[in-house]
Parts: C-alpha cells; structure tokens; sequence
C-alpha cells in the first residue's frame, strides 16, 4: 500500500513519505541525482529551473527553522514559489483542521507540500486525500519517518566512505521517539549496510525494532566496537521528566559520546548528529568539533538532497498526468 | 396471520443444521418445521428459502452510539436487524452518558418502537464515567439497565471498582468491564512490530492482562459476576481459562474485529483499523478462535461504533476509534466459516445462546413453540456498502459485501426485509 501511494504507475516517485516501500535503485536514483545538485550549489548561479513556474508549498505543522529553512532554499535553487505556512494547530480537534485545511490549499493551486506534522502517518493520510497531481513531501511526521534527514545521512556516509555497503553503523540515543533513526535503519538496510546498531537504554529503544534490521545494545562500549559510522541522536530535555531517564549526567556518562568512547570504534570512524546538538549531553565539544565529525557535511548536503526528491517527485507527478492524458486519448 | 418459510435450511436448537421443507409461522410463534414442504395452504405470505439459512437471531453484548434520540437509537437498531441480530447491549457512553434512571427511560422510550433489534441497556458503573462515584444501580436496574459497564475507560482505582463490584453484586446485576489498566493503556495500536515501524505508540498486552488479574481476585473475593468485555490477547484467554477452572463466576467475549485483523492490517496507516481494544497479533487472534472453540471466551460482539464519514478522516492516531460492524455479523459469520478460523455453529452458539446465558436471558431457538426470532440469510448473493443502514460507513468492507440478511423475525414479528 505504501508502495503504490508513493510511486507512479511507472514505478517511479511521485511522493516521499517514507523510506519504506521504496527499493535500493530508487534510494541510489535519489543520491545520484543529489551529487549532481552538489555541483550546482558550487556554481556561481545556483538555480536550475526545474520546478520554474511551480508553486510549493511548505506545511509545518510543527515547529522548525532548519528542515525549513533547507526545504525552502532547495525549492527556490530549483526556481519555484515558495509559500510558507506555519500552522498552529488547536488539541483539541486536529483532525478536522486537517481536512479543512487541505480544502484550503487545494484551491490556492499548489504543485507540492512539504509537510510536518506531529501525527504518525499524517502525510500519507493528506497524500491519499488530496487532488491527483500534487506531490507531498515528508518533512517529518511523529515518530514514523524523516525520509530527507536519512537520505542525507546516506549521502554524507557515501561521500566520505564512498559506499554504504558492507558498513556498520550505530546510531546512539533517543531511538523510541526517532523519527530519523526509523528511517535510517530502512535506508541502511535497503542500501546494504552490513549491520546497523542501535545504542540507549533500555526506556529508549521501542520493542520489536529488531524486526526493523537493527541489532540491540544497552552498553555503549559493546555498541561502538568496530563501528564505521557513528550516528548520534538529540535528547530531549522533557524525556527526564517521563521517568524515561534520571539525568543528563548520568546519560552523558553512559552513552554520551566522547573521545575515550569513540575509541571503541574503528579509527576512521565518522560521527554524524541531525542536529541541533545538545553538547555535554550526547555528545561531547571535542568530538562534535573533532576531525572524525561531519556535522556540518550533513548540512550542506541536507539542500542537495531535498533538490533531488522535490525534483523527482514533481517528474513523476508530471509523467503520470502525461500518461493519464495519453490513456484518456486513445 | 401464518408465514410459511420453503424449502431452506435451519440452525436448529442443537446448533446443527437441517433441511426443511416448511417451518410455519403462526402469529409469531413457530407452529411447525417439516422436512418435507406440502401445499401451504392457508399462508398470507411465503419466502423461499432455497440456498438459504435460517438462523436464529443474535445477542450482542455491545454497541457504542453516540446519540439518544429515537432517529439515531431505531436506525442502528435496524441496522442491527440487518444483521440478525435480535437484542444489542448499548454501552453507557452515550450522549448524556447513561448514568441515571432517567436516561436509560429516555433511551427506552426512544428505542421502544423501532422496526429493529431491541436494546438492552448497560449502565455507567460511575456516575459520568468518571470513575469516583456509584451510579444508582438499584432504581437504573428498574429502569430496565441489565447490566453495569464502565464502557471503555476504567474507575479512577482499584478501592472503586472494589465498591461497584459489591453494590453490584447486592442487587444482582452483572458488572462488564474492559479489561484496561489505565496507566499502560496508552497509544493507538497494538505495542509489536508494526506501532514500532509505524511510530506509533502501543499498547501493550499487559495493560489489559494485569487489568485482568485484578479485576478476577477482586471479583472472587466480592462473589459478583464479573465480565471481562472485548478481550484481545492471547494471554488474556488464558488467564481467563485459569480463572473459570478455579470456579469465579466470570464470563468473557471478544469483538468480531479481534476476529477478524491483526495490526499488520493497519500498516499504511488506514484508520479503519484504529480500535479499541486494539487489534493484536496472529496468534492473539487464534488464541481468541481457539478460546471461542472451547468455551473459555463465552461470546462473541460486535463491538459495532458507527462514526460518521468525517470520523476517520484524520491521521490514524487522531481517526475515531472502531468500526461498523453489526449490519455485517451475520456476513462475518460466514466469512470466518469459510476461512475455517471458526464453524458457523461455533459464532452461532457463541453469539447467541452463551451471550444470552451471560444476561441471563433465554437464547433464540428455532423449534415449536418458540417465538419466531429469526433471520434468513442467502449466501450466494451479495450487499453493497452503499446500501448500509447504518450511520456508520466505517466497514473494513469498501464496496461490496458476500451475502446478504433477506429478512429477519424478533419476537415474532417481521421487522426487516431485504429490499
């Protein structure tokens, strides 16, 4: 059903909700076509007009500056019209807003939502209500799915060691309410990761993520051994007050990451973070501002990478009306 | 007036089915089942019954609906009859809760006169649902409640449901509760696999398991007749089997969409499969078959919660929960025969003559002498979910639906007809 919902008739994208559902050839389809806008980034005029004369429109449903912000700039390098909606949404009836606000936007004639959303599945939910034609993008939804953040990982862990297969990879932290982490084991693992970790205790990790393909650890030491990429999460402050955690400092002492921690893992190891970084908490200044750190890698390739599904999800949009045109022709 | 039935087959009161040539209807009492059908003479109206079965009509022990009014309470009840069944439990969260004497007369007088299922009213074990305060048992039971239920939320702690279960157990009226503890019970699915790839929060066994535990210590202790409402795992069937073999006056059932899914049916994110209880896992739903099969769970509902078509038009997690279920039993019934998950004799015992037995009611039975309540069900045609009655569109079935309720008899009347 995911499936379907995200790609054309002719298999290829026409929405990116989730990682899953999609197969490797599309994941690399998307980092083939992201190093090409990398190019474009390094030029002097940095627009390309592929989605000239196309009106995107940016849903956040949940507060945020930097996704934002990196949609907005890929879409105008892609030369199209930038709306910028912030929604505060009331608790008490989310869902009906929802749906009148979807009427809304219909009639204002967008191509493409960039959507956040606090609620779980709340993009495939507007992908199968809204008018045929117009692609979502899932800027984030719950704790389902982060599909660009992941795909920039993924091209940041193909960058520096040039492939993902045969890797491991652990990632470290908040994995329960991670929608990034979701969505990068599923990368990971369509991309053939050779093992993908996940480290935090036992209040953080969610039951049965070991039928996502990843393999459980609660010490860090043991979790780091032999890594090659080390993907590190942000800690919410509020997860103290759930009982989920006692303290900072006791989580920084067990699972932060610092020089002496990172030594478990391979010398040539690469740390990532999605960012913002909570420094002293999860990770410590030395290694965030290490030389084994690609933080800010992560951020650049973060505008190349949401170029490139924008990109693709409009083309694919764009060949299934041709084709419905054509079937409606003959 | 005399109804003459031709020429079908019939559920008869050993749950076995027979042919029959003739089964006449005399003034709404069944005055006699041949096997071989001669003239009827003297019959006003005849249905044939080649292909078709005649079963008897159904008991189900909960229905949720929001409304009060005569409209909205006669349109389920006719839906209910499309389904074959005959008596449904309306849980007390309604609107106004179903807290006083008052309301459950307002509720009776409302449904009294509906071309349907008739209603049997459980009242709120707390005042408002709000788990502190009694309700007033003894004047609701007069008020035609037959029952006590907190419907789907649980009395604020244990000391409470401690004091329902002994008022309860004073005037002799049953207490159904699902089995909830309150402060696991959080999140919108099933706690497995699929919440985790989903990220959706999920509700573990163990809310509804230790609720179970509790709730059967307190009712041993108290003497009430405890009824453990809509269970959902495998391990709540056997704790409950471990429960009835030392001798507590508890009976259970599950709802038909336990029956039926699991959570991996809500992977997409498809809000029809937003439920409470939440749908489990396969061997969840084998266990509840094989828990039917048995005996150990008594009866089956329908756990029928129309929503309107805004309902579910949400993101899974904000949808309404439930599903439209009763206008279809009788189709499910068939449905989980056909699947071999369970015989039809098997749904029909359980959802007629053991919820019948758990409110102490006389069962449907098609022999002489009874009265006619019955339904005819033709398999071989089908039903389109445009034509449903119900305000519920909310089916896990999206356009049509195998077989079809032709007509159905309670209390010796003829109160609905396919068209």
């Amino acid at each position: 059903m995911t499936t379907n919902l995200q790609l054309n008739a002719q298999g290829n994208l026409k929405h990116f909700l989730s990682i899953s559902g999609l197969n490797k050839q599309i994941l690399t389809d998307i980092l083939d076509t992201a190093d090409s806008f990398i190019e474009v980034g390094e030029r002097a005029i940095r627009n390309v007009p592929l989605l000239r004369g196309k009106t995107v429109a940016n849903l956040f449903f949940e507060p945020s500056t930097r996704t934002r912000s990196t949609f907005e700039l890929a879409a105008k390098r892609l030369s199209a019209d930038v709306l910028n909606l912030d929604i505060k949404t009331s608790a008490t009836s989310k869902g009906e807003s929802l749906s009148d606000m979807l009427l809304n936007l219909e009639a204002m004639a967008s191509d493409m939502f960039v959507i956040r959303h606090a609620q779980s599945g709340a993009q495939h939910f507007i992908a199968e209500s809204v008018t045929p034609g117009v692609a979502i993008i899932n800027a984030g939804d719950g704790w389902h799915a982060h599909p660009t953040q992941a795909m920039l990982d993924m091209l940041t862990i193909r960058q520096k060691k040039s492939s993902i297969e045969g890797l491991k990879v652990g990632i470290v932290g908040d994995i329960l309410h991670s929608r990034v982490a979701r969505s990068q084991i599923r990368a990971l693992n369509i991309l053939g990761a050779e093992e993908v970790r996940v480290i935090a205790p036992k209040t953080l990790l969610p039951t049965h993520i070991e039928d996502m393909g990843a393999n459980i650890h609660w010490k860090l030491s043991e979790g780091l051994k032999d890594l090659d990429v080390v993907i590190m999460l942000r800690l919410q402050r509020e997860r103290m007050q759930g009982a989920l955690l006692p303290s900072e400092s006791e989580y920084f002492k067990r699972y932060g990451l610092d020089n002496e921690a990172l030594s478990y893992a391979k010398p040539d190891a690469i740390v990532m973070h999605p960012g913002p970084i909570n420094r002293g908490v999860e990770i410590s200044s030395n290694v965030a501002d290490g030389n084994q750190s690609v933080i800010l890698d992560q951020v650049t390739n973060g505008i190349a990478v949401r170029m490139a599904v924008m990109s693709m999800a409009m083309s694919g949009q764009t060949e299934e009306k041709n084709a419905q045109k054509e079937g409606g022709a003959s | 007036m005399n109804i003459t039935l031709v020429n079908g087959q019939y559920l008869d009161d050993n749950n076995t089915l027979r042919d029959f040539g003739k089964i006449v209807i005399t003034d709404g009492k069944i005055t006699a089942i041949n096997e071989q059908a001669k003239e009827s003479r003297n019959s006003d109206y005849v249905i044939d019954c080649k292909g078709k079965t005649v079963l008897p009509t159904l008991t189900d022990l909960s229905v949720t609906l929001n409304g009060t009014g005569a409209t909205s309470l006669q349109r389920e009840q006719r839906a209910a009859a499309a389904g074959g069944v005959g008596r449904m439990c309306l849980q007390p969260q309604t609107s106004p809760i179903n807290d006083t004497p008052s309301v459950a007369k307002l509720i009776e007088r409302n449904a009294r006169d509906a071309q349907g299922a008739n209603i049997l009213q459980l009242g709120a074990m707390t005042k408002g649902l709000e788990g502190e305060l009694l309700s007033e048992y003894a004047e609701m039971k007069d008020s035609s409640c037959i029952g006590f239920s907190h419907a789907y939320s649980a009395p604020s702690n244990l000391a409470i449901t401690a004091r329902c279960f002994e008022y309860a157990h004073t005037f002799d009226v049953p207490i159904f509760m699902h089995p909830m503890e309150s402060s696991l019970y959080k999140g919108s699915m099933h706690n497995g696999s699929a919440s985790c790839k989903m990220g959706l929060k999920g509700i573990p066994e163990t809310a509804e398991t230790i609720a179970i535990a509790q709730l059967c210590l307190l009712a041993e202790r108290v003497g009430v007749h405890l009824h453990l409402a809509q269970i959902s795992s495998a391990a709540s069937v056997a704790l409950i089997a471990e429960a009835k073999e030392k001798g507590l006056s508890i009976t259970a059932d599950a709802a038909l969409p336990n029956l039926l899914f699991t959570d991996e049916a809500a992977l997409g994110f498809s809000s029809i499969y937003h439920t409470l209880p939440p749908l489990r896992e396969e061997h969840d739903r084998k266990a509840i078959l094989e828990g039917l099969r048995s005996g150990v769970i008594d009866a089956i509902s329908s756990g029928h919660r129309p929503c309107g078509p805004s309902g579910k038009q949400a993101p899974f997690a904000e949808s309404k929960l439930g599903m439209s279920t009763i206008e279809h039993m009788l189709n499910y019934a068939y449905l989980l025969d056909s699947s071999d998950d369970l015989p039809l004799a098997t749904f029909i015992q359980a959802a007629n003559d053991r919820a019948a037995a758990i409110l102490g009611l006389a069962p449907s039975k098609i022999s002489v002498g009874e009265q006619a309540n019955l339904s005819v069900f033709n398999p071989h045609t089908e039903s389109t979910i445009d034509q449903m009655i119900s305000k519920g569109r909310n089916s896990p079935f999206t356009k049509t639906v195998k077989g079809r309720v032709e007509a159905t008899f309670i209390d010796g009347k003829q109160v609905y007809s396919a068209e």
